[in-house]
């Protein structure tokens, strides 16, 4: 594989006894934007701060651009942004306060006008943080990220507790980085983000990753969905691919093929003279992926990392 | 590629001065931490030298036991709260994702309050001077060196208390045992010959005990004892003070590489 630029080898970290992530591995090329996925406790941030080179690994290698985070942090440091989970203002200065404060820390960084406007910000540049709503925050935390236009940049949570426009503005944010060239490793445990941003997802529970791979392929491990409400004549036909579950008044099968199972589904109806109410085929969503990940390790779901306890 | 490490942002002195703009910033808007740090401190030292017009020695042993106070309560107490509170912010740790190292943050975060400490010392010379008639310093190359040590010390002790500290009210406990250990030193809080002479040898020994003396010997040019010391015994007299304060320069700044805390603790 050529152009890596963030690599992850049997990464390990323990907090005490806890031991947070366990035995992660990664590669990420240039310009792919890559999705962390995971529920509170599952390892994402962990893994995400061991690459910004604020956790040191119990064991494993971790490098960006080649280099190693923490003993090469000075050559490192110049060509990533970091957005950190919970990240850290002097609540008294003002949002042009801050901005140019970190400007004087960012090498060739961009102009505050420029950050302001991307940031949609600029009515609010003469407000102290600490009065900026959540989303107002968390955008001016991406302003501080992206102002050094960074090669590697790594988002912990970039939209938590952002309403649906600001969410929106971020994700726009992300695609031009994106579309400039930006490599992006980004955690999220909104599932939708991943499917309109990532060009790869892994998902993360208890410290592993549990299944990887582009959005779509991460699907197919789940099958598709045909549900409809159970019709008078209840002799329903067996699909070839598929597994009859009847819930109530809902009848639902899962198939390995969507489209010949629906269409034989769709002859017998015709045939029989049965009309399907409520009729609706879908492909498994990254939600289902989730619920049946989460589902299946529902007993470690106890576990904490620090990022619950904050 | 490598051409980056020619911007003045990745220059340590430049990112010194941006985080110390950034902390004057913060104290210009935050009238209770100003009045704490910068006026209080400096109205107490004025009153407590008024007595002392005229009188040479007792009024410059006043001052600088003023002085000794002044660094405990400003460079290590109110640091010590600065620390904890920008780490309870999550901002050394966004510092630490950026491009200054680690002892730049540290340093960075300190100096607006050093700078503070200075400056209410210069402003209790000058008032000693004027108001209170005390002779001028006779060597200010003492006496800054003195002034440099004793605050590099007090702070790194900011930085290891910072560590078992949550919050501004939590540091008036956690800082109590130190400030009350510093200013036992003979000269500091107590006067000297207070303390019986076998307590007061080992008590000087304290930061603050190396710290007063070079005031005492700098500012008037003679020892405690009285003996009048020319320009390079000045200087000479000085040197052991000078290496006890480095010692507990590099203690305390060893124990701040191991202990210091640059994430939040949780509650």
């Amino acid at each position: 594989m050529k152009d890596v630029v963030i690599e992850v080898n049997q990464l390990r970290r323990s907090y005490g006894k806890f031991e947070a992530v366990r035995g992660v591995s990664l590669a990420i090329r240039r310009g792919e934007l890559f999705t962390l996925l995971g529920t509170n406790g599952a390892g994402k941030t962990t893994t995400i701060e061991a690459l910004e080179g604020l956790q040191r690994p119990t064991s494993g290698e971790v490098r960006v651009l080649g280099l190693d985070p923490i003993a090469d942090r000075s050559a490192v440091r110049p060509r990533t942004g970091v957005l950190l989970q919970h990240g850290g203002f002097t609540g008294a200065l003002t949002v042009r306060e801050t901005i140019e404060s970190w400007r004087a820390l960012t090498v060739r960084p961009r102009t505050t006008r420029d950050m302001l406007e991307t940031m949609e910000l600029a009515d609010r540049a003469d407000v102290a943080v600490e009065q900026l709503s959540g989303g107002e925050g968390r955008r001016l935390e991406l302003a501080l990220a992206v102002m050094g236009r960074p090669e590697v940049l790594f988002l912990d949570e970039p939209t938590a507790g952002m309403d649906p426009a600001s969410r929106r503005r971020t994700w726009d944010v992300i695609r031009e980085l994106q579309a400039g060239g930006t490599t992006i490793l980004l955690t999220t445990h909104y599932l939708e983000e991943a499917e309109v941003l990532a060009d790869r997802v892994a998902i993360m529970q208890g410290g592993h990753i549990v299944s990887h791979g582009t959005p779509e392929e991460v699907v197919h491990t789940l099958p598709a969905r045909i549900t409809f409400r159970l019709p008078e004549r209840s002799d329903l036909p067996d699909l070839p691919h598929g597994t009859l579950s009847v819930d109530g008044d809902r009848v639902a099968y899962e198939t390995r093929d969507l489209q010949g199972d629906l269409c034989r589904l769709l002859d017998w109806a015709k045939a029989a003279g049965v009309r399907l109410y409520g009729l609706s085929a879908r492909p498994a969503t990254l939600e289902d992926v989730f619920l049946d990940i989460a589902g299946e390790h529902a007993h470690a779901g106890h576990r904490l990392e620090r990022e619950e306890v904050r | 590629m490598t051409t980056v490490t020619t911007d003045r942002a990745a220059r340590p002195s430049w990112q010194m001065l941006a985080l110390l703009r950034m902390e004057l910033l913060a104290l210009r808007r935050n009238w209770t931490a100003t009045a704490l740090s910068v006026v209080t401190p400096l109205l107490i030292g004025l009153l407590l030298t008024s007595g002392y017009g005229g009188q040479a020695v007792s009024g410059v042993r006043r001052v600088v036991s003023v002085t000794a106070l002044i660094v405990v309560f400003v460079v290590h107490h109110h640091l010590t709260t600065v620390y904890a509170s920008r780490r309870q912010e999550n901002v050394l740790k966004r510092m630490r994702v950026g491009l200054p190292s680690d002892s730049t943050i540290l340093l960075g975060t300190a100096s607006s309050t050093v700078l503070t400490f200075l400056a209410q010392t210069a402003v209790l010379v000058l008032y000693a001077i004027l108001v209170l008639d005390l002779p001028v310093p006779r060597h200010p190359l003492v006496i800054l060196l003195a002034l440099l040590l004793g605050a590099a010390v007090m702070a790194a002790f900011a930085a290891v208390l910072s560590a078992v500290t949550r919050s501004s009210e939590a540091a008036m406990l956690t800082t109590l045992p130190s400030m009350v250990t510093f200013l036992a030193a003979p000269g500091a809080l107590l006067p000297l010959g207070a303390l019986p002479a076998p307590i007061e040898r080992v008590l000087w020994f304290l930061p603050t005990g190396p710290f007063t003396e070079m005031l005492r010997v700098g500012w008037l040019g003679q020892t405690d004892g009285g003996r009048a010391l020319g320009f390079w015994d000045s200087h000479l007299i000085a040197l052991p003070s000078a290496g006890v304060l480095l010692v507990w320069l590099v203690i305390s700044a060893w124990l701040t590489r191991r202990f210091f805390r640059w994430e939040p603790r949780q509650v």
